[in-house]
């Protein structure tokens, strides 16, 4: 069993959550922990400490808005628990891909797949970049399936 | 192999490159349409939206059948996404029986449909359509995303 808790400033948890729930349906099991709908950080900690305590059998994959921020901080002591992995620096790609991995509680190896697809989804784009990726189609015309 | 034939009216966008791509278990996403053949900019956004590690191929419903009638296409898992009803029936019935399951997406609406679930409208056209794809292959079902429970023609 694993459950996934994002934590976040502002209401950024429960905004990501609306948003992996409207592309993945009910199927991800996901807690949301923000800043405006509780009084401080160190209450977050305590929630979701309460939460990882409660359910020792149960791996809890926690993901915080920013490393080294306040709600961060507070989640960063549970990672000595040996049922709590945490990652920072959520965004939609890096959240779908965690929730979509499997249920017996990941393997860093494939968290940190999840984070290099997070990562890879971050890109910039202008009226050179686009020229040159519309010029670019012509040359892989012949892209293929196999 | 043809894993899946979706039909969804924005094609390729996060929802099916994410959910449906990893749900579905394919190797390659075949994006089947012939009007994207010619708008290049919305050739670049549906590269853009590809899954990591997915291969993907961009054809006209014709040049779609050709590839599923590929001998090499039985070597490969394949996701197909076109954008209608009516492209699902053709490439169904140019590839013999290569797509054996087809899910319906999502089908905007337009002036003579009607509203069949929240995101699936249908004319009458479509539902004769519906009739003949659903005798043609093993499984035609309805759903938005994964996660949501199957429902058949005759359920909706």
């Amino acid at each position: 069993m694993r459950k996934l808790i994002l934590a976040s400033h502002g209401s950024l948890a429960e905004g990501m959550a609306s948003a992996v729930r409207m592309i993945l349906g009910d199927a991800a099991e996901l807690s949301c922990f923000s800043l405006d709908h509780y009084v401080s950080p160190q209450e977050i900690g305590e929630a979701v400490r309460g939460l990882v305590e409660a359910e020792p059998e149960t791996r809890f994959l926690l993901l915080s808005d920013i490393k080294g921020g306040s709600v961060h901080n507070q989640l960063f002591p549970l990672c000595k628990r040996p049922n709590v992995q945490l990652v920072s620096g959520m965004n939609l790609s890096l959240t779908l891909e965690l929730a979509l991995l499997g249920e017996d509680g990941p393997a860093e190896e494939s968290i940190r797949e999840a984070m290099q697809i997070g990562c890879g989804n971050m890109d910039y784009f202008d009226k050179n970049i686009l020229g040159r990726e519309l010029n670019g189609l012509g040359e892989d015309k012949e892209e293929s399936l196999w | 192999m043809v894993k899946l034939l979706r039909v969804d009216e924005r094609l390729l966008h996060g929802q099916v490159a994410v959910s449906w791509f990893s749900t579905v278990g394919a190797s390659s996403i075949l994006i089947a349409n012939d009007a994207v053949m010619n708008d290049e900019m919305a050739k670049v956004a549906v590269k853009l939206a590809k899954p990591a590690g997915a291969k993907l191929a961009i054809r006209d419903i014709v040049g779609a059948a050709d590839l599923v009638n590929d001998p090499r296409a039985k070597g490969v898992s394949i996701f197909i996404v076109v954008r209608t009803i009516e492209d699902a029936l053709r490439l169904v019935e140019l590839t013999g029986d290569e797509i054996k399951h087809v899910n319906i997406g999502g089908i905007k609406k337009t002036e003579d449909s009607r509203m069949i679930s929240n995101s699936i409208y249908l004319n009458d056209a479509d539902l004769e359509r519906l009739k003949k794809l659903d005798s043609l292959v093993e499984e035609l079902e309805f759903r938005l995303v994964a996660a949501d429970t199957k429902k058949t023609l005759r359920d909706l």
